[in-house]
């Protein structure tokens, strides 16, 4: 499946404020919007929602005309705040219980979908959403956010304010919800959700432009304000960056990347 | 400095299953950068209330050495969000309004409100609405807020969470120069390990007890590292790039 | 309330009190003193005639007026048809005292900063010291009210959003009921308390304490151009009830 999105102009009481746009967002790989805040990111989601008219340009899914309606998930920023429910399942199950959906229908379809993202039905559907910690509350957020399973799902900022733990694990299960459906990412942090066959659109009001995984990490270690990735990886990898694809921005990746590297150079003298 | 002499809270004094803190004793020097680490829930928000005084100890003291000299004793927080923080329609306002609880009077509230705003460049924008701001430059004016109230220490409570990249940057510039420049304690909380990495003094917080309180050095030398807590990806690969040699 | 920021005129560079007592004067002078059509145009025609003088966006007043246009249509329709006959003069009359009443709010709002308004609104509220209310705490709620105006204005609407987006049924058309609402309130409500939360500590740490003076950081002095503005407004206030009189 391909979102694409075409001389896209995001507009505000009908002046541009953004664009024009071209990016295209496949299943299968991660999409990320980066930027800096106050950009249009999350604008641009709520657009591909249907939730923001005010613009000109093409949206298009698989080459026919898009129309937003019951086929988005949409995620923003701290989802938890959303929660109304009493039980983790009510809250989980809340989109189909909407729908109409016959009520074992609704609970397998809830305990399967909870268990993908990393609850199990047991323990948690008579949990008090509120009494849960940082790392759990998000994925049952998530999770009822994106229950109706979409062909596209918008999350924006889904790994700010989580320890370490909550988002590594959150981040797998972002990767393999990218395979069955066209995932899109805006974050602060793309250096934990990249690899290497992600797409980067970096939104800004000048240079809008996607990217692959490596031409976006080149760019940002040779230009610190294009986009300022962790200092330890830009210094260390500013000397490869014009010659050679860069590793993912991870300890081991680059490690290996430079263990590599250095064996190529040891051979080749 | 701060000197935690066996300090217990708890948020129910009857009920001593409810303990939050239990006889924590620590301290932390100013020149140096802070940081209070934990997983969620481990007390590092309580250590940081008893500092700014929100929360008064059940037993034990909490001791401000070295800070007599200075005509009253104050030490300021900033808070997660910077929205749910600024109270004044406008930046003036804003940074006035620490100073309007001291009652002074106007002229000094002037001067002092255009004293702190320069720091940040706001001299020109007092009468700027604050809805207009974007989140870094709102981060700098609770910034600003406090610095204008002269404060001894400053606690940041998760500071970086809310920003961008670029003002990450900036943010870690503003607390590089109060470091070097000024004579005010400063103590960062923060998860992100990006965090840690810039951190001079450590203090890593358990279920209400500290566990490690030392150097970032030290810090960088344990081969255990406690429940919840990743090394900056940085050290890791000092590490790896070490072990492979 | 669209203020124009950065403006400096004589108007502008009043007191809060002078603004916020020609402000009422005005208003009392539409609804009480007005008898005649004549009287409420001409005061009218003076208020955009100052504004074109003082350089004031006059015609944005004016075309502002287009807001209440049915209300005026229906005041005057009204008004004219109390008697046996259509009484084209009570009619414009009421028609007159309305857009004059309009027409001094909003330039009011207009040349007045958020400060300026609580300031003079806090002034206002002193009498309420009597009942054991403090003016200065009351103004400070004002302030704090719109100040997260816009702040709850986002998160109700991206709140509204986020769940239409997970399938709730909130638009207008559906049958309402609270249930349906429950996603939309709960929300809000659960956020504004937290947001209020961390509002009262960050106060507390920056020393504020209920009930203690506090100081001002922005003092407002009576100055030559106030004193004339009063003159202006006494003199048309005493011709008018001299004119009632007679």
């Amino acid at each position: 499946m391909r979102l694409s999105i075409g001389n896209l102009v995001i507009k505000f009481n009908d002046n541009p404020f953004l664009g024009p746009i071209e990016a295209v967002f496949d299943s299968g790989c991660l999409n990320l919007i980066v930027g800096r805040s106050g950009c249009g990111k999350s604008t641009l989601l709520k657009l591909i929602a249907g939730f923001h008219k005010d613009f000109t340009g093409a949206v298009s899914l698989d080459e026919d005309y898009f129309e937003p309606e019951g086929n988005v998930a949409l995620a923003f920023q701290n989802p938890e705040s959303l929660f109304f429910n009493s039980s983790v399942f009510e809250e989980i199950a809340y989109s189909l219980s909407v729908s109409g959906d016959n009520k074992d229908s609704i609970k397998n379809h809830t305990e399967s979908w909870m268990k993908k993202w990393g609850l199990d039905p047991e323990l948690y559907s008579n949990k008090y959403p509120y009494k849960l910690s940082g790392g759990e509350k998000r994925r049952v957020a998530l999770a009822a956010c994106t229950i109706l399973s979409p062909k596209i799902i918008l999350l924006d900022e889904p790994l700010a304010g989580l320890d370490r733990v909550g988002q590594s694990d959150l981040a797998e299960i972002i990767y393999s919800l990218s395979q069955e459906h066209i995932v899109i990412v805006v974050t602060h942090e793309p250096e934990l959700l990249m690899q290497k066959d992600s797409r980067i659109l970096y939104l800004n009001d000048k240079d809008t432009a996607q990217y692959s995984s490596s031409e976006f990490l080149s760019k940002a270690v040779i230009d610190n304000d294009f986009y300022p990735l962790p200092e330890w990886y830009s210094s260390t990898l500013r000397s490869y960056a014009q010659f050679y694809d860069l590793p993912m921005v991870n300890a081991e990746a680059v490690a290996e990347y430079l263990e590599s590297y250095n064996n190529e150079s040891a051979s080749g003298n | 400095m701060i000197l935690f002499d066996r300090v217990s809270f708890c948020y129910n004094a009857n009920q001593e299953t409810s303990f939050y803190l239990k006889e924590v004793s620590f301290s932390l020097n100013k020149g140096v950068i802070n940081g209070l680490i934990g997983i969620n829930g481990c007390g590092k928000s309580t250590i940081a209330r008893l500092i700014v005084g929100l929360l008064k100890p059940t037993e034990g003291n909490i001791n401000f050495k070295n800070d007599e000299g200075t005509p009253y004793y104050f030490s300021g927080m900033i808070f997660q969000n910077p929205d749910n923080q600024i109270v004044g329609t406008t930046i003036g306002d804003d940074i006035a309004f620490g100073l309007e609880n001291l009652n002074l009077p106007t002229e000094n509230i002037e001067q002092l409100v255009v004293k702190a705003a320069s720091l940040f460049g706001f001299e020109n924008m007092l009468d700027m609405e604050v809805s207009k701001l974007s989140g870094g430059q709102k981060q700098m004016l609770c910034i600003a807020s406090v610095l204008a109230l002269e404060p001894n220490w400053i606690v940041f409570d998760e500071p970086t969470s809310h920003l961008d990249p670029w003002a990450r940057i900036e943010f870690w510039n503003i607390i590089n120069f109060l470091v070097t420049q000024s004579n005010i304690g400063i103590i960062v909380i923060s998860q992100l390990p990006e965090d840690i990495n810039r951190f001079q003094h450590i203090t890593v917080m358990d279920k209400g007890s500290i566990c490690f309180n030392d150097s970032s050095e030290k810090f960088k030398m344990l081969n255990e590292l406690p429940k919840g807590i990743d090394f900056p990806e940085g050290w890791k690969l000092e590490r790896l790039l070490t072990k492979n040699k | 309330m669209n203020q124009q920021v950065g403006i400096k005129s004589v108007i502008r560079a009043l007191s809060p009190i002078t603004k916020g007592i020609l402000c009422i004067g005005f208003i009392l002078m539409f609804s009480i003193f007005c008898k005649m059509w004549l009287v409420a145009f001409n005061l009218n025609l003076f208020i955009i005639l100052l504004c074109f003088y003082l350089k004031e966006d006059a015609i944005g007043l004016i075309v502002s007026l287009k807001r209440i246009w049915f209300l005026l249509l229906f005041v005057g329709l009204f008004q004219g048809f109390v008697g046996k006959s259509f009484d084209l003069f009570a009619s414009l009359n009421a028609i007159f005292k309305i857009m004059g009443i309009y027409l001094t709010a909003t330039l009011y709002t207009r040349i007045s900063t958020q400060n300026e308004l609580l300031y003079f609104w806090e002034i206002c509220f002193k009498p309420l010291k009597l009942f054991g209310l403090s003016s200065n705490e009351l103004a400070l709620t004002m302030v704090i009210a719109i100040r997260f105006m816009p702040v709850f204005i986002d998160e109700i609407d991206r709140i509204r959003i986020a769940q239409i987006a997970r399938g709730a049924k909130l638009t207008r058309n559906s049958i309402v009921s609270a249930i349906n609402f429950m996603p939309l309130l709960i929300p809000i409500l659960t956020q504004a308390i937290r947001r209020s939360e961390e509002l009262a500590d960050a106060m507390e740490v920056r020393g504020y304490v209920a009930d203690r003076p506090r100081g001002r950081y922005k003092s407002y002095k009576l100055c030559g151009y106030d004193y004339l503005a009063f003159l202006v407004m006494f003199i048309t206030l005493a011709l008018l009830v001299w004119k009632m009189m007679s």
